[in-house]
């Protein structure tokens, strides 16, 4: 069944298992792109459960214009986004790109390398970069998200998060040469 | 696989086992909750606007017993046109009825 199906449904008679339907279907991607933002299980939690009360109150304001999922999407960065400001975290999280911006783009080819990281070794490296790092990281290459929306979602342009992108790649390659000297990723 | 779609996919197993049930009874509370005090909103503030409109020292506006909707009302005026200066009084007009 289509989502906006499911919608329409729950909207003419606020079923309880099209709300299960919906629920079942995007809580658990919220709470693993809440994780990537909010870098902590229980906030993840509770930001799942406010997103989605928030989409289910909104729920007469989606037109169908846009998936749903890009607005689910949209809305939990949002959340996720505003939370980190609040907490005062963003200048913090964001700090090194802020204070040296930088003003050349270039394409790397390290993804592949990236992504042959063994599950324990990325977990190991994960812990030792950065928290703007890793949250990069996680977002391009976890959550699939487009350098365009995490330069919407960080207010920056593109160029500015591609080589931030490129620098934190770079690093974790480093970390992961460091801490496994025995794996070759060429 | 990518060992960081290993990682989405462990995150969202650990959900769905751990906490999907207790994020789903929390927000249909919620939004009960919330219903909850849209209907009483929806029931007392006309109420309350008419007590307001009391203490300010106008009268309060009287509820019709009956609420048409536009279609019943074009209905009725269709089936009973009005009648012009002229008419006769009679069984017809409601407002005189001759018995």
């Amino acid at each position: 069944m289509e989502d906006m199906d499911i919608i329409r449904a729950y909207r003419e008679k606020r079923h309880a298992t099209c709300f299960r339907l919906l629920h079942d279907r995007y809580a658990a991607k919220i709470y693993s792109k809440a994780i990537t933002m909010l870098r902590n299980e229980d906030e993840a939690e509770d930001a799942t459960q406010e997103i989605f009360t928030k989409v289910f109150l909104n729920l007469g304001k989606f037109q169908g214009q846009s998936k749903f999922s890009t607005w689910v999407y949209s809305v939990t960065y949002n959340y996720c986004i505003d939370k980190i400001r609040k907490e005062k975290r963003s200048r913090a999280l964001f700090a090194d790109e802020l204070d040296n911006p930088p003003d050349v783009e270039e394409e790397d080819d390290n993804d592949e390398e990236l992504t042959r990281i063994q599950l324990n070794e990325l977990r190991k490296v994960l812990n030792k970069l950065s928290d703007a790092d890793r949250t990069l990281l996680l977002l391009k290459y976890k959550d699939g998200v487009k350098i365009k929306a995490i330069a919407e979602m960080l207010g920056k342009n593109e160029s500015a998060v591609k080589m931030q992108l490129k620098r934190a790649k770079e690093k974790a390659l480093k970390i992961h040469q460091k801490l496994f000297p025995a794996k070759s990723l060429s | 696989m990518s060992s960081f779609l290993q990682i989405k996919e462990e995150e969202i197993n650990q959900f769905v086992e751990l906490r999907q049930d207790r994020v789903r009874q929390q927000v249909e509370t919620k939004l009960s909750t919330y219903e909850f005090i849209g209907s009483l909103f929806e029931m007392y503030l006309p109420m309350m606007a008419d007590t307001m409109t009391a203490i300010m020292g106008s009268d309060p506006i009287d509820d019709d017993d009956e609420y048409r909707t536009i279609e019943e009302i074009d209905d009725e005026e269709s089936d009973n046109p009005p009648l012009g200066p002229g008419a006769p009084k009679g069984p017809d007009n409601n407002d005189e009825i001759i018995r």
